[in-house]
């Protein structure tokens, strides 16, 4: 039926043609003009008909492949006959004579053969197993051929031969092979090169949360660095902060070193480092290498904050202070701004004759914090034996020649060094955590550096994860009890920290002096084996001095705490039974860095993982820093590049998060008054409180619940007149815009307006407002405010009075007079709980400016849904407006923002650090003076000054107490 | 998983003329079916048979065909089947040619319709019966014997 449908089908196209042909004509004859199209429209059918039937035959013969084709009669051959007949036209003949037997069977033969092949073809895309029925299937014959029916076994085994040998050349390495140690080395090695790995990378990336290349956060950042670990989360890390000790990874921090004489490198921090800052980077400890300097980098006019650097001098023996002689600085810088510092310090160089380059790579710099740093430290890094000299004794040809015949010329000054830091590893244990020497502080003061030769800590690394105790590690050293009780430390601080790390030829040799990790570990291994002096012989001929420096780090608010000063809210200064909401000790998150040279990285990073130390990221850093509510880079740097940088991304993130939800799903902003959701507005903060502020809004702060401007007309009207009034009141550069609800900027006068916003970084300044606050000195906090010339942001400690937790993008407000009555009234509330009832204010609901307009475009896009149905080529119209800021604004007005905040472990509350402009702190100041009930009554649960925080998704006020930090 | 279900008939043709030999296709089987099924069955019969009937295959030196018909009509084909004497009038010039099936084997799949012939085939070729079939292929001759003879 088919065929038959087929041959018809094949008849059609000639009969059409034929129609078609005699149609032409007609249509011809009457109007020649429609010819064309009608033709066209003939063969666009009949192409599309023989299409259809291309395919469908196409099915038949797959189909039909394997069977036997008809077999018809060639009539030439077959007609032979008719040449015997005597007349052609009839069909009838004589009888033959002879039956066409032969050719019959051969016809026969024929079809027999091709009915067998038909019927032995296995069909399609069956297996053998397939094509059985299912009762006889057997799950083992799949593998094994016996186990199918012997008709079946032929092409069962045909087909169990896997795919043939043409794709062996493509063919992937196993899975086993590839996973093997070397093939993954070389992988991770060719990797590593374009991506910026650190070299502990890989036992990162195992454990922890990396950044992205593709995050805009982290995009500058040239490495990729492990943000938070996966397997707990921040408060095993705090714990280890505060009681244990946490180790980080910073080698992403730029290393920058600078060669020049010391007056000349001296000018060149002249000029980009602030005034106030002088004293702490020209310190004679600083210059002569003993102490790390941590100071701001600005550029170089001096007002512009780029970033923090910590700044190494090495250190020289020869102490006449000539010019002539090279010094060599390392100036650590945070990779964010990297870019930004370099081009200063490039142009500085210049001018001062000073040479700098990059030798980032070359180092390692693990960070250590935490109480136990000290003794992990101790009892991981085991001091080299410098006795005997190492070359000749034990024969190792690992060894680099250079740093050994270093080591034996300043044998004495090694001793003194290991001695010296053991001593003061010692003390700071001590110091944490010996009651006699509780109440001491250490003399090891901040940035202190120190230098010592240790031995590849891969030798002592424990089989099992160890916590270090003193005692144990004091009993590998007996020599040390005694030594621990002598005092003999003034002595031994005021050695230089010489190192033969300056050395860059010595530092390459001891890259390469690092023996493989398999060549340690069997060694290591068959020395266990053996007894006595043959162990320690084995052991040491493994043994492989490496330099490192230690630098000090003390508490990261210790700034602050200096002893005069008060701490923060609720703080005691009593140790012992430490209030929970005390906040972090002094010397929370005090502890070491160590600067490795390169290539050692794992070969430490393990030793110390399994001295139980904590690993952490960068979450980390950012969170300890916030239990001490000091602002960490570049989050808390609004001033600076990097925080400008790290905003726009983070504006960028929490706009696509915003917006990636349905509009019924998304926080109307507008309603709960926030008009600045993505990231916070400092140009606003600095606008006076009245009438400018509506107009850099546009629309204007709308009264609760007040009808929307009606039209656009007015709209209009009102903004003008708005402008005319902020364009004789302003001063500042403005940023006007001009549509109504697309409120982004231009660049240019961002720019400009950011170069005007500076943050009171003072540290004295900062110290002595601290202090008249704390005192209740506000006149003179007041005039000492007030004297800060251009208008600055002065970075605040938050703290809730009761509730509420800061985070980051929420509003400081300015609290109403009534406010104040109200927390009065709750206060002293008989039937209340005290401060416990203080609630805080409420935003009441706004009118939504944008509703109307919302309405309209959903309206109209459903018009244009219809009609693109009716006519496809409607041009697209793209009615998705997202706003970056809304314009409503609360009642209570804007005087600062939160940049960081969470919940704080340390206060056992909600805490976090924020920008508030100077004019508005003195106003609240000198507002809460005069209240007279604020100063005397409520003082005790908080200090002045107090303002109104509220969540960007909240109408909640909280009340707030502000303390001045940097 | 439901499947139509088909009855494959293998079919001896034979023929009055060599004419009709040399131009034996498909249509010309289906065509003279057809005519026969309109006749005996009427227009339902014809209706449900013919659009599902397909010459499946056809090899004019041996006479075989191979027709496959869906299995509930099957039946009816068979009856219709030995009733059939001429060709479509329509298909030469209006002239009748005088031809006949014999059903040799019905299956429920082309395979075994193949398995048959092949065993039909081998028999005869085996000699038992190839002097009787050789004598039926060409004993379309002695059955519509020329004026001639």
């Amino acid at each position: 039926m088919d065929n038959l449908k087929n041959t018809e089908k094949n008849d059609f196209p000639v009969a059409d043609s034929k129609s078609s042909t005699s149609l032409k004509g007609t249509t011809q004859a009457t109007d020649a003009s429609d010819k064309l199209p009608e033709s066209n429209v003939k063969s666009e059918i009949k192409s599309a008909d023989e299409k259809k039937e291309s395919s469908h035959l196409k099915k038949w013969k797959k189909r039909m492949r394997f069977q036997p084709k008809n077999v018809t009669l060639d009539p030439e051959k077959h007609e032979y006959y008719k040449d015997l007949l005597p007349d052609p036209k009839d069909d009838t003949f004589e009888l033959p004579r002879a039956v066409p037997v032969a050719e019959y069977v051969e016809e026969a033969k024929k079809e027999v053969k091709a009915m067998l092949a038909a019927v032995k073809q296995h069909s399609g895309s069956k297996t053998a197993l397939q094509t059985l029925p299912k009762h006889m299937r057997r799950r083992a014959a799949s593998h094994n051929v016996k186990r199918l029916p012997i008709r079946l076994r032929e092409l069962a085994s045909q087909q169990m031969i896997p795919p043939s040998e043409s794709s062996k050349t493509g063919e992937k390495v196993c899975r086993r092979k590839r996973r093997k140690k070397l093939a993954l080395q070389n992988e991770y090695a060719k990797r590593a090169g374009n991506q910026g790995w650190l070299e502990t990378h890989l036992w990162h990336s195992k454990r922890f949360h990396m950044t992205e290349n593709s995050d805009k956060h982290y995009q500058h950042w040239s490495h990729r660095v492990s943000i938070y670990p996966n397997d707990k989360s921040f408060r095993a890390c705090y714990r280890a902060v505060a009681k244990h000790c946490l180790i980080q990874d910073i080698s992403y921090f730029h290393c920058v070193e600078l060669t020049g004489s010391q007056i000349n490198v001296k000018n060149m921090f002249k000029n980009m480092i602030q005034q106030h800052e002088h004293s702490s980077v020209f310190d004679d400890g600083v210059l002569s290498g003993k102490i790390e300097a941590e100071v701001m980098m600005c550029d170089l006019t001096c007002d512009k904050v780029i970033c923090p650097v910590r700044i190494l001098w090495q250190p020289k023996l020869e102490d006449n202070q000539d010019t002539i002689s090279k010094h060599v600085v390392w100036c650590w810088i945070h990779p964010a701004p990297y870019k930004e510092a370099t081009k200063v310090l490039e142009q500085l160089s210049t001018t001062h004759g000073v040479s700098t380059s990059d030798r980032t790579g070359d180092f390692n710099r693990f960070r250590f914090t935490g109480p136990k740093s000290s003794v992990t430290l101790m009892s991981t890094l085991q001091l080299i034996k410098v006795g005997e000299d190492l070359t000749s004794q034990n024969s190792a040809e690992h060894l680099s020649a250079k740093l050994s015949s270093w080591i034996n010329e300043n044998k004495d000054e090694v001793k003194k060094q290991q001695l010296d830091f053991s001593l003061t590893m010692l003390e700071c244990h001590r110091c944490n955590f010996h009651k006699t020497h509780k109440q001491l502080t250490t003399r090891v003061c901040h940035g202190a550096v120190m230098s010592v030769l240790v031995n590849d800590p891969r030798l002592t690394l424990p089989l099992q994860k160890t916590k270090p105790t003193l005692k144990s590690t004091l009993s590998q050293e007996p020599s040390l009890l005694d030594a621990s009780e002598v005092d003999d430390h003034e002595k031994s601080l005021e050695e230089l920290p010489l190192s033969p790390k300056w050395k860059s030829e010595i530092l390459e040799e001891v890259a390469l002096s690092r023996l493989p990790d398999h060549v340690t570990s069997t060694r290591k291994n068959e020395a266990k084996f053996t007894l006595g002096e043959e162990k320690t012989k084995k052991l040491d001929s493994l043994a492989t001095p490496v330099p490192v420096l230690l630098i000090r780090r003390s508490g990261i608010a210790s700034h602050l705490k200096k002893p005069g000063f008060e701490g923060v809210a609720g703080g005691t200064e009593v140790t012992e039974g430490r209030s929970v909401h005390a906040g972090p000790p002094e010397d929370f998150g005090s502890g070491w860095d160590l600067i490795l040279p390169k290539k050692w990285g794992t070969a430490f990073w393990i030793p110390f993982v399994y001295h139980r130390a904590r690993a952490g990221g960068i979450r980390e850093s950012e969170h300890s820093h916030l239990e001490c509510k000091t602002p960490f880079f570049p989050r808390d740097f609004p001033d600076t590049g990097a925080g400008r940088k790290w905003w726009e991304a983070e504006m960028e993130t929490n706009l696509k998060r915003h917006y990636s939800k349905p509009p019924a799903k998304r926080v109307n902003f507008s309603v709960m008054a926030t008009p600045f959701p993505f990231s916070p507005d400092w140009d606003h903060i600095f606008l006076p409180l009245d009438g400018e502020r509506e107009s850099s809004l546009n629309v204007g702060s709308s009264p609760p619940l007040k009808q929307p401007v009606e039209s656009k007309s007015e709209l209009v009207l009102t903004e003008n007149q708005n402008f005319a009034t902020s364009f004789s009141t302003v001063t500042r550069k403005r940023s006007a815009t001009s549509s109504d609800h697309d409120v982004i900027p231009s660049k240019k006068s961002k720019d400009s307006d950011i170069t005007a916003m500076a943050v009171l970084r003072n540290k004295e300044k900062v110290a002595t407002l601290r202090r008249l606050l704390s005192a209740g000195d506000f006149a003179s906090a007041i005039s000492l405010l007030e004297s800060l010339t251009p208008p600055t942001l002065v970075c605040v400690q938050i703290s809730p009075i009761n509730r509420g937790t800061p985070s980051a993008r929420a509003m400081l407000c300015a609290p109403s007079s009534d406010d104040f009555v109200e927390l009065r009234r709750e206060f002293e509330d008989l039937n209340g709980e005290g401060l416990k009832s203080c609630t805080g204010p409420v935003e009441p609901k706004h009118w939504d400016p944008y509703r109307k307009e919302r309405k309209l475009a959903t309206e109209q896009a459903k018009k244009r849904r219809k009609q693109k149905k009716k006519d496809e080529h409607a041009p697209l119209q793209s009615t998705n407006q997202k706003p970056h800021k809304f314009n409503v604004l609360p009642i209570r007005p804007i005087i600062g923002f939160v940049t960081s905040g969470d919940f704080l472990f340390s206060y056992a509350s909600g805490g976090g650090v924020g920008f508030i402009a100077v004019d508005h702190l003195v106003s609240l100041l000198r507002e809460q003076v005069t209240n007279n009930w604020l100063m005397q009554e409520f003082a005790k649960s908080a200090k002045p000054p107090i303002a109104l925080m509220r969540l960007i998704d909240s109408t909640q006020y909280r009340f707030v107490s502000l303390h001045p930090t940097s | 998983m439901v499947r139509l279900k088909h009855r494959y008939i293998a079919l001896e043709v034979v023929m009055s003329k060599a004419f009709l030999k040399r131009n034996m296709k498909p249509k010309v089987i289906t065509g003279a079916i057809r005519m026969h099924l309109n006749n005996l069955y009427g227009e339902l019969g014809s209706a449900s048979i013919y659009p599902n009937l397909s010459v499946r295959y056809l090899n004019a030196h041996t006479n075989t065909i191979i027709l496959r018909v869906r299995r509930r009509f099957a039946e009816i084909l068979l009856t219709v089947l030995p009733f059939v004497t001429a060709t479509e009038s329509t298909e030469f010039k209006n002239t009748d040619h005088k031809i006949f099936f014999r059903t040799l084997y019905v299956s429920g799949t082309i395979r075994s319709a193949q398995k048959f012939l092949i065993r039909n085939k081998t028999l005869t070729q085996s000699g038992c019966r190839a002097n009787i079939l050789a004598l039926v292929s060409v004993g379309e001759l002695f059955l519509h014997p020329s004026p001639k003879l």
